[in-house]
């Protein structure tokens, strides 16, 4: 297969295809950890066929991918660019990477390099922008190699186990990432 | 107690859309941006009635879209013109967190009424939604609703830099944030 933008060395981004991609991730849904690492609404667990109706549909607004190992060509985990407002500039990211296996190790950050990279130089955007709970330092650290940097927090956002727990934003200027990238920014 | 009144002020009342009026003065309102980006998820453009009409009736279903989004009409007492909106939206019943949404077209009541819809919608927001707390994201630009949050007592807890986009120039994106904790101590210091 040749390269492509989609490719790192050792991930690759491709189309979610929802008969594929629901199977996994109805799976690391049953990691209650990985849901609240994720989302700050009250985790549930979904039915493979609504979750396959459901990323049917998110594909319609959001621009969505699935994570594979290029060594193993194993689905990891999902990325996606959402809310994008054209007029400014501006896309929101999310990753989940759902294979404990592969935290920790770089993976989940070489994928956001490739979405941001996406946005950046094929998408035209200006700056990206994302949102991680406070006790999910692990994420903090990797976008901060990306180049993200916290532009504030919302004060108590969740509420987990009786304790509550601040929302950082960080977002990422297309300027200040090209500075950071000369060899791949033209 | 129950017999505070929620939905009243000294100059203001929050009401229920009237799907048939109100459309059209709001729609004259969209001539403005800034009122205009409230109605669609694009870029925004200015907008016939008949659009905001379906706005709001996608908005107001009990079970549709607008499930978590509790929306007011908010008019004059003296002659029960409408002047704007205000909502709280984006609510996450297990956080107890919500976000405010207003905007006010009417010109002549710019600057003099959105400390008073502040003051209601967060006594609706603390007292009868239960919320802990609740944001506000006001345009760079808009320094009449910055300064009626920090009287409200709110904080600025997030500047998003380049997030607004008006006459040619990226404006940040301030983030203003109260907790139940703070708006309590600060009612009680006024009674």
């Amino acid at each position: 297969m040749m390269t492509s933008i989609f490719d790192g060395e050792r991930v690759r981004l491709v189309a979610l295809d929802p008969e594929e991609g629901a199977r996994p991730y109805i799976r690391w849904c049953r990691d209650s950890e990985y849901q609240r690492l994720a989302d700050d609404d009250a985790i549930r667990l979904w039915e493979l066929g609504q979750e396959k109706e459901f990323s049917e549909k998110l594909l319609e607004s959001v621009y969505l991918f699935m994570i594979r190992t290029r060594a193993e060509d194993k689905v990891i985990g999902t990325l996606d660019l959402h809310n994008i407002n054209w007029s400014v500039g501006d896309a929101w990211v999310g990753i989940g990477v759902g294979e404990r296996e592969y935290w920790g190790r770089g993976y989940g950050t070489e994928a956001m390099q490739l979405i941001v990279r996406y946005g950046f130089e094929q998408l035209n955007l200006r700056r990206i922008s994302l949102t991680v709970f406070e006790y999910n330092q692990r994420a903090v650290h990797s976008y901060q190699k990306i180049g993200f940097q916290e532009e504030g927090r919302m004060r108590q956002w969740v509420n987990r186990e009786g304790r509550r727990w601040d929302l950082i934003y960080m977002g990422l200027l297309r300027a200040d990432w090209e500075a950071l990238n000369p060899r791949i920014a033209r | 107690m129950i017999e505070t009144p929620l939905f009243e002020s000294r100059t203001l009342r929050l009401t229920e859309v009237d799907l048939e009026q109100d459309p059209v003065i709001e729609a004259a309102w969209t001539q403005d941006l800034d009122y205009a980006r409230w109605f669609r998820q694009e870029p925004p453009r200015p907008l016939a009635p008949f659009e905001i009409k379906k706005y709001y009736q996608k908005l107001l279903k009990p079970d549709g879209e607008g499930g978590a989004v509790f929306h007011f009409a908010v008019r004059l007492k003296q002659d029960e013109r409408l002047i704007g909106f205000v909502r709280v939206a984006n609510i996450i019943w297990n956080n107890g967190v919500g976000s405010i949404e207003m905007a006010v077209g009417d010109l002549a009541s710019r600057g003099r009424c959105e400390e008073e819809v502040l003051t209601l919608i967060l006594k609706y927001a603390f007292h009868e939604l239960n919320l802990f707390r609740l944001s506000l994201t006001v345009p760079e630009y808009d320094s009449v609703l910055q300064q009626a949050c920090l009287t409200s007592g709110f904080v600025l807890e997030v500047r998003q830099r380049n997030t607004f986009y008006r006459h040619g120039r990226y404006a940040d994106g301030m983030i203003y944030g109260l907790l139940y904790p703070e708006w309590e101590k600060q009612v009680e210091g006024v009674k």
